[in-house]
């Protein structure tokens, strides 16, 4: 009973906090996107106006493709709510977001010449997502190591590495070491590639993979070295906390071996709080992570950012947020959820 | 809190805070950006903060190339960033009777010498010409370019550059103009039969190569800085302006010899003194850190206090906004906003501001549910203080200490958020930032050509600034949360 109904208030709650965002984005930057969906509507009628097919269809006769034509506007505008008011508007396109719908882009297109948002963001969100589980999965095996080694000798020399470390890095824009990586490895070395997502042309398909594993190298190492130290910093914190607690010195008086009393017995109890300062320092770093997309021109989400700046793209920016805050708020829901699951305390108190 | 008070716990804090190396080396290296931030006029061009985004105002200077001490650490030397100050050695009129008619002319003539010391030539020569006026109906001034080498080979002999002057304003990069290219390229086909095996025609003879050959010993592999042999001596250059009418006359001459090596930090491909930008950043990181930190401070303490003052359905409401404020992801919500209003840097310290506080205001509100509680607070609400005064003057002051460490621990979020904005482009166009010099070096990959003096210092700054403060805010954060000293 109790863990459902953790897990049915605490995802309403989330939902909640997902719809109050939605409609606060869509609020700010209605009149953004009521000049971008005009200016979409207005494309749209050109191009059919000049296509063969619907020219040939009306044979030169100009008054009903004008008819059409001013059909075919009101039918869009009335789809996207132009012709109502604007607090209608805003409400639409929160359900719209929420459905996955966010509009049409200005420029960009996706690889099949649509000019849908989500199409186009969801092109590139595996990509992103590759890179970055990728490099989580080192940071945390690293993290967790590294942190529970300079927890077991605190105040040692390498527990006092790991905390300078960790400081250092922190302060460090995540982007900028990547062009210092780009600077080492692919200026001086020349061992990895610049950037990219492969080689151009890319190679047949066995040598794929391990020409994609190539070009990501340097962005994983990147990820990596920015951010294992900060993590290997929390685990540290907690684990200390554990260690001095009255359960851990009674298993070792026990005469269990020190193996089985930290793998066992304090990484369990240290779990919940490692996983949830995880997860929200993971959710910390997005924000410096994306950016370091770009400079290695690694085609992801961030990399849209870039262009959609370029090219001043706004819908594509305000889609890739609508993204973001639903990551964000999906993150945050299972770094309480995993809490939840990992420490039983929680459940009761529900 | 009386004035007494403070001092008395300013004092015993900073008698606690001084036994904290860390914090005083924090405290130090602050010191130190302070005063560059404040002496930045002084240490650096003033204009620079105006002519950041002026192109046209670095024209004079190299482009893309590193700091003059790296001549310390390479072998071959590379010329240095020279002004000439050209002098006019001719001034003639001539008279030409052509039929019936008079023609009159005068000519100027110019020269910069130059001293070639060093193994690498410079890595260009910019021009600038002005005339007072340009009489209309009369043939425009004609100007000729002469390129004297110590060695005077025959195939330079003649003008390296001839052009009308149909401008005021005559601006003139002779390592790019294709007259001055070709002449190169002919000149190191006379001297180097292998020549054209490499450079097979004056297309390819880039402005890079052009600068080269003009000053390499005659020989095999001119064009290459790996090859060429530097013909050191006194070059000359030597500017002839014919004027058609009287009333026309040159204003001003300046020759450059643009240096291989420039400046302190070098030079970007736009010829911006990276020095100068990095440290008029100094007052622009510290200024947007700092003010960002202060005001989400500002705005936390009072919402956590209000909430936990209030108590009850208020501070449950308070609390529910506080969650989706804290849940909303700050970067693609600023970048969202930066690039629908492209705001000013004040404004962007402001939504940063908006957007850092929740955290805060969280741990405010439970220290401040504490104090409510107290005996004092009970006292001031008998005797009839408002409820805004009961906040503002008896439970603020109480948490106010405690803010200071978090806003120095919040300032190197803010400047690296800043960063990450103004890398994505989307800075305040208007000044210099590290990250806007960093969005530049993307722009033009300047870490794959392997410009690292573009590169590492707005990085290594940043990192200082961001250090410098979680320094201060951890020794800070050590004193006033004895939690903290637990694990001492």
């Amino acid at each position: 009973m109790g863990v459902s109904r953790y897990l049915v208030v605490r995802s309403l709650n989330a939902f909640l906090t997902l719809a109050i965002i939605t409609l606060l984005i869509s609020w700010l930057f209605g009149a953004v996107t009521d000049f971008y969906t005009q200016q979409y509507i207005t494309d749209y009628i050109r191009s059919i106006a000049n296509d063969p097919n619907v020219r040939r269809q009306f044979r030169g006769n100009e008054t009903a493709l004008r008819e059409y034509l001013k059909a075919e506007e009101q039918r869009l505008m009335s789809l996207y709510g132009l012709d109502k008011p604007f607090i209608y508007r805003v409400f639409l396109r929160t359900w719209m977001a929420l459905t996955f719908d966010f509009g049409k882009t200005a420029r960009i297109r996706a690889l099949d010449g649509s000019r849908d948002v989500s199409k186009v963001i969801l092109e590139r969100l595996p990509r992103t997502i590759l890179l970055f589980t990728t490099a989580t999965i080192i940071n945390i095996l690293v993290g967790v190591y590294l942190g529970l080694k300079a927890a077991l000798r605190a105040g040692s020399m390498a527990d006092r590495t790991v905390a300078l470390y960790a400081l250092i890095s922190n302060s460090v824009p995540m982007w900028w070491t990547g062009m210092l990586m780009i600077l080492a490895f692919s200026y001086y070395l020349d061992i990895f590639p610049s950037g990219g997502l492969t080689s151009l042309p890319p190679p047949p398909m066995p040598y794929l993979i391990v020409d994609m594993l190539w070009h990501l190298a340097l962005p994983v190492f990147t990820v990596v070295l920015v951010s294992f130290g900060g993590w290997a910093y929390v685990v540290r914190n907690v684990v200390i906390d554990v260690i001095h607690e009255d359960f851990v010195l009674v298993a070792r008086a026990k005469g269990l071996p020190e193996n089985i009393v930290i793998y066992r017995h304090v990484l369990r109890a240290a779990a919940p709080p490692i996983v949830t300062m995880i997860i929200l320092s993971l959710l910390g770093s997005l924000g410096g992570a994306i950016i370091t997309e770009t400079v290695f021109n690694y085609p992801g989400m961030g990399m849209l950012y870039w262009t959609a700046i370029e090219q001043n793209d706004l819908p594509v920016i305000i889609g890739l947020g609508y993204i973001f805050t639903f990551l964000f708020v999906l993150g945050m829901l299972l770094a309480d959820l995993l809490y939840g699951f990992l420490d039983p305390r929680v459940k009761v108190g529900w | 809190m009386r004035w007494e008070d403070l001092k008395f716990r300013l004092s015993e804090f900073w008698a606690e805070f001084k036994t904290q190396k860390t914090g005083l080396l924090g405290l130090a290296v602050l010191v130190v950006l302070v005063s560059v931030a404040i002496l930045a006029p002084f240490l650096a061009d003033p204009t620079t903060i105006v002519n950041w985004h002026r192109i046209e105002h670095w024209e004079e200077n190299p482009r893309g190339v590193p700091p003059v001490w790296i001549n310390y650490f390479s072998v071959k030397k590379r010329a240095l960033h020279y002004v000439s100050d050209p002098e006019l050695l001719e001034n003639k009129t001539v008279e030409k009777v052509i039929g019936n008619t008079t023609y009159k002319m005068r000519y100027e003539t110019w020269e910069a010498e130059y001293d070639f010391t060093s193994d690498l030539p410079p890595s260009g020569i910019f021009i600038k010409i002005r005339v007072n006026q340009l009489v209309a109906n009369i043939s425009n001034p004609v100007l000729f370019i002469y390129f004297e080498r110590p060695d005077e080979p025959s195939e330079l002999s003649g003008p390296i550059f001839y052009t009308d002057i149909t401008n005021i304003e005559l601006k003139v990069f002779l390592h790019q103009e294709e007259q001055v290219r070709s002449k190169a390229w002919f000149f190191a086909k006379s001297q180097d039969p292998t020549f054209t095996e490499r450079v097979p025609d004056a297309n390819q003879m880039t402005p890079e190569r052009t600068m080269l050959v003009l000053f390499a010993k005659p020989g095999v592999g001119m064009e290459s800085e790996a090859t060429m042999v530097p013909l050191r001596g006194k070059y000359k250059l030597r500017i002839s302006i014919f004027f058609f009418s009287d009333q026309e006359k040159t204003e001003m001459v300046r020759v450059v010899f643009q240096g291989r090596a420039y400046g302190l930090l070098g030079t970007d491909t736009y010829g911006r003194d990276i020095y100068a930008g990095l440290v008029w950043g100094v007052w622009v990181a510290l200024a947007i850190g700092f003010l960002t930190s202060l005001i989400s401070i500002m705005i936390g303490l009072i919402y956590g206090v209000t909430s936990a003052y209030l108590g009850g359905k208020w501070d449950e409401v308070l609390q529910r906004l506080n969650d989706i404020e804290y849940s909303m992801p700050v970067l693609p919500l600023l970048i969202m906003m930066a690039a629908a209003w492209r705001p000013s840097i004040w404004n962007i310290v402001i939504l940063l501001a908006i957007f850092s506080w929740p955290g805060f205001a969280k741990i405010v509100r439970s220290m401040a549910l504490q104090i409510k509680e107290q005996p004092f607070v009970e006292a001031a609400k008998a005797a009839g203080a408002s409820g805004f005064r009961i906040v503002v003057r008896h439970i603020a002051p109480q948490i106010l200490p405690y803010t200071f460490a978090v806003m120095a621990l919040g300032v190197p979020g803010a400047i690296l958020t800043e960063a990450g904005l103004s890398f994505l482009g989307l800075g305040d166009p208007t000044i210099p930032t590290w990250g806007q010099i960093l969005h530049d070096a993307n722009m033009n990959a300047a870490a794959i050509k392997g410009m690292w003096w573009w590169v590492l210092p707005p990085g290594v700054a940043i990192a200082i600034v961001g250090l410098t403060f979680a320094l201060i805010g951890m020794a800070m954060d050590a004193i006033l949360n004895p939690k903290m000293r637990k694990y001492k």
